[in-house]
């Protein structure tokens, strides 16, 4: 099984796919540096030599990095591309095995559920990987430009209510929020990549496995906006500079409630296949 | 090694693909399946790789029942129908891919299968690059590069040059000399006759003979001679 493991999490992270997707991520990651993060550090000085009034607060890096605004149109597109960020280094390996045949060569080397669990772990691993590594290299580069002030409440912008999810994190310790964020960003884009795993049991295209996971985000997006439950939608709860409105509670649930569908999908419709 | 099939039957969505089959093999001898297109060879071979599961009957392995005792036979090789490879994988890359698996040979051993075949194991093509015939080398050497108790081969000389096709008879009969059990199915008799020690003729499902080409040949000859 650990061998299995071992070269599955090989295929995924030494994959053309794995490489592509981490350079789509990474090309949003810098153009927001570009446009938004190096005009906002050139303010500093002007911001500095005024700070008597907080609607002069200047750009601080826990509202301003990719993972951390939802005002810049790269931070959109970032994160409404996460599911096919997640999916493309790995999520769709299963459906090209099984269809190249290649299924057939592993199944009369090792156990299904050896390969099941290893394909799930990889898939897991990788999708997470490829987001939140455009992420940190955002992180990384905005804080060369900017400060890591400690977030202001009464500041115009970048600051979250006190009533929303971890609020006291985010005033006392940014960073641990932050890094709070993405594991939850990691989480979710690995269980994004276990759906395309589990729909790669009923899909006879590729294209279908790949967008799958992001029709599904939209659908949820949509459904809770119409209900006026935003806390439901991963598409808001996933960027750490939203945080109104979120609950851990739901975040849990929901995440557990998706990675099962795939899991279950994926587990049941493998074992049962025959080839 | 021996394999034991008794009453296997195998019905998917009403249609009766194996009916009742029937065999005994034991290792160091090459068996054939003879039969024309969707006689059901493929699917014996299916089951036997403990891919497919039948309706009906059982299949033991060394006194193992596959799918209860064991999920696949311990030891094996096998292609069936096409070649099944990663297509932005090299051929060496495909194979040692495999051979990563469970362990058993270096990196030398691999290269040796695909030079046999006449495969070089340094060359950088894709495997979805590779012409039909290589493919179908590539497919043989994953089958004996681990030197499998049990090779089964779907249709082996299939796109294959008449060389190559030596070449592999060649491989198969040296596998049968140090002890493995060999099952093929061709669509050509005469291939098959060559170099199996029995072969099952399979039709619509039934197994409806079987004999020894090798046993037959000496009989005609023994008549020939007769007259």
């Amino acid at each position: 099984m650990k061998q299995l493991i071992k070269l599955e999490i090989g295929r995924a992270f030494h994959g053309r796919m794995f490489y592509i997707s981490i350079l789509i991520g990474s090309i949003l990651s810098l153009l927001q540096i570009v446009f938004h993060v190096i005009p906002a550090s050139m303010k500093i000085d002007l911001y500095l030599t005024e700070m008597d009034s907080p609607r002069l607060y200047p750009g601080w890096l826990f509202s301003s990095w990719l993972g951390g605004n939802v005002f810049d149109i790269e931070s959109f597109l970032f994160y409404l591309l996460l599911p096919i960020l997640a999916v493309l280094p790995f999520g769709d390996s299963y459906f090209t095995d099984r269809k190249s045949g290649y299924l057939k060569n592993v199944y009369i080397r090792t156990k299904k559920k050896n390969y099941l669990t290893a394909k799930a772990a990889a898939a897991f691993l990788s999708g997470g990987a490829a987001v939140v590594i455009p992420l940190l290299l955002n992180l990384a580069l905005a804080a060369l430009f900017l400060p890591a002030l400690k977030p202001e409440s009464t500041a115009p912008y970048g600051s979250i209510a006190e009533e929303s999810m971890w609020s006291g994190l985010y005033y006392s310790s940014p960073w641990a929020y932050v890094f709070a964020y993405l594991l939850i960003d990691f989480i979710f884009a690995g269980i994004f990549a276990l759906i395309a795993l589990g729909i790669s049991q009923a899909a006879d295209y590729r294209f279908i496995v790949i967008l799958f996971p992001l029709f599904l985000y939209l659908f949820i997006y949509s459904i809770a906006k119409l209900l006026h439950a935003h806390a439901f939608a991963p598409a808001d709860f996933l960027n750490s500079g939203f945080g109104s409105g979120n609950s851990f509670s739901i975040i849990l649930g929901e995440g557990a409630a998706l990675a099962g569908l795939g899991l279950v999908t994926f587990w049941i419709g493998g074992r049962q296949e025959t080839y | 090694m021996k394999i034991e099939i008794h009453n296997l039957s195998k019905v998917i969505r009403k249609a009766t693909i194996l009916d009742q089959i029937s065999l005994v093999m034991e290792s160091g001898k090459i068996y054939g399946l003879q039969g024309r297109n969707g006689s059901g060879k493929t699917m014996l071979m299916r089951c036997i790789c403990g891919l497919v599961y039948p309706t009906e009957g059982e299949i033991w392995i060394d006194e193992k029942k596959l799918n209860q005792d064991i999920s696949f036979p311990q030891s094996i090789g096998a292609l069936i129908e096409n070649p099944g490879f990663i297509g932005s994988y090299s051929g060496f890359q495909n194979l040692k891919l495999l051979a990563s698996i469970n362990p058993t040979i270096d990196d030398a051993q691999i290269a040796s299968s695909m030079e046999r075949l006449g495969l070089i194991p340094d060359d950088r093509k894709k495997y979805r690059k590779y012409s039909l015939g290589m493919k179908q080398k590539l497919g043989i050497a994953a089958t004996f590069m681990e030197n499998p108790d049990l090779i089964l081969l779907d249709e082996p000389f299939n796109a294959l040059d008449e060389k190559s096709i030596a070449v592999v008879k060649d491989i198969l009969l040296e596998k049968k000399k140090q002890g493995a059990l060999i099952l093929l199915s061709c669509h050509d008799h005469e291939d098959l006759e060559q170099i199996c020690d029995e072969i099952f003729v399979i039709q619509d499902g039934k197994q409806i003979r079987t004999y020894s080409p090798l046993k037959e040949s000496e009989r005609s000859k023994t008549n020939e001679e007769g007259t």
